[in-house]
């Protein structure tokens, strides 16, 4: 990071990816005249975010003013590449730990601004849609209101967040956060509700890495309302953990079923997994 | 805890933006304000744009 940051100490820096996968300027596409082939300009914006700059420091092990910041940064970065006119999608993300192909381990996390809602994102969006004119509400606030009803899943909550093992996670260590109210992007949090969000990310960073004692890899996935405009009613801000571990010296490998008929196996109850993370300390939610 | 930013230029083109900030209420190593510490950096000072003009690079 010395190469890329010019200071040697700062809070929280954002810039540009050296290579990146989509490119502000506005480049032709090569490669087919065909009418056959779909294809598209790889216009948009990639950043690396690093949320410290201590370069061996364990995120987990910071105080909670450090997660505020960067949910404050977060929120800045979704408004200002959000305004632009290109830009449909702002996907904040991180990927953590060698075991999900992460060589650098300075604690950073990535940001693609998409000319276009990816297509996870808009299945999830498309679902949430049909729902909401079916039975007139949010899918997730259904969802997550189905899953306090149970009980089971849920790992930890606060006023304004909720952790839980979805029911049909996909990965064992699966955790979703969800917001207990509707709010469908970073740009309708309050400052509680940042600091709510900062305390329960910590906690379940914390629980990860004390599960099975080593600091827990993961690929996180922030999704929210598209900034094209669309979506207010059935975007719901939630933010997805999908861990690689299995077990304590196991890793889930995407094979035959995953990759070539979509269809996920997972070997595990729910149920017992949200009970082991809720048993991981700390029991509640931290906010120092 | 209000939020700051300050934009450079790389001298490749790309633009790298420093996040900093201030928070009345809270003291010591992780709410310490850090502009002053950033701003002895002769390289960093190079092509700035104002963080708060939002300016594009």
């Amino acid at each position: 990071m010395s190469t890329e940051v010019p200071a040697e100490d700062y809070d929280i820096v954002v810039f540009e990816n050296k290579f990146p996968s989509l490119q502000k300027e506005s480049l032709e596409t090569i490669g087919s005249d065909s009418k056959f082939f779909k294809h598209g300009k790889a216009q948009g914006i990639c950043e690396v975010v690093l949320f410290t700059s201590d370069h061996d420091g364990i995120m987990s092990e910071k105080p909670l003013s450090r997660y505020i910041k960067l949910v404050k940064v977060w929120r800045d970065r979704y408004r200002e590449l959000g305004a632009k006119d290109f830009i449909d999608y702002v996907f904040i993300f991180e990927n953590k730990g060698e075991e999900v192909g992460v060589t650098l381990h300075h604690p950073h996390g990535q940001i693609y601004a998409y000319p276009f809602i990816p297509p996870i994102i808009e299945q999830e969006l498309n679902s949430s849609k049909e729902y909401l004119e079916k039975e007139g509400e949010c899918l997730f606030c259904k969802n997550l209101e189905e899953e306090k009803k149970d009980g089971r899943r849920i790992i930890i909550s606060n006023d304004s967040f909720t952790a839980l093992v979805p029911f049909s996670a996909s990965y064992t260590y699966e955790v979703h956060i969800y917001t207990n109210k509707h709010l469908p992007s970073f740009n309708d949090f309050s400052e509680k509700e940042e600091i709510d969000l900062a305390a329960i990310l910590k906690t379940i960073l914390m629980k990860f890495d004390n599960l099975f004692g080593f600091t827990f890899p993961y690929i996180m996935a922030i999704h929210q309302q598209p900034t094209n405009g669309t979506g207010k009613e059935y975007s719901h801000f939630h933010i997805e953990f999908y861990p690689p571990y299995r077990t304590k010296d196991k890793l889930k490998y995407l094979a035959g079923s995953e990759l070539g008929a979509g269809t996920f196996i997972n070997n595990c109850l729910p149920e017992e997994k949200a009970e082991e993370l809720r048993d991981a300390p700390p029991k509640g939610v931290v906010y120092d | 805890m209000q939020i700051h930013k300050k934009r450079i230029k790389k001298e490749d083109g790309r633009y790298l933006i420093y996040y900093t900030f201030t928070d009345e209420t809270q003291e010591g190593e992780e709410g310490k304000d850090v502009r002053t510490k950033m701003e002895s950096h002769p390289e960093t000072m190079g092509n700035n744009s104002h963080s708060s003009t939002e300016q594009d690079l």
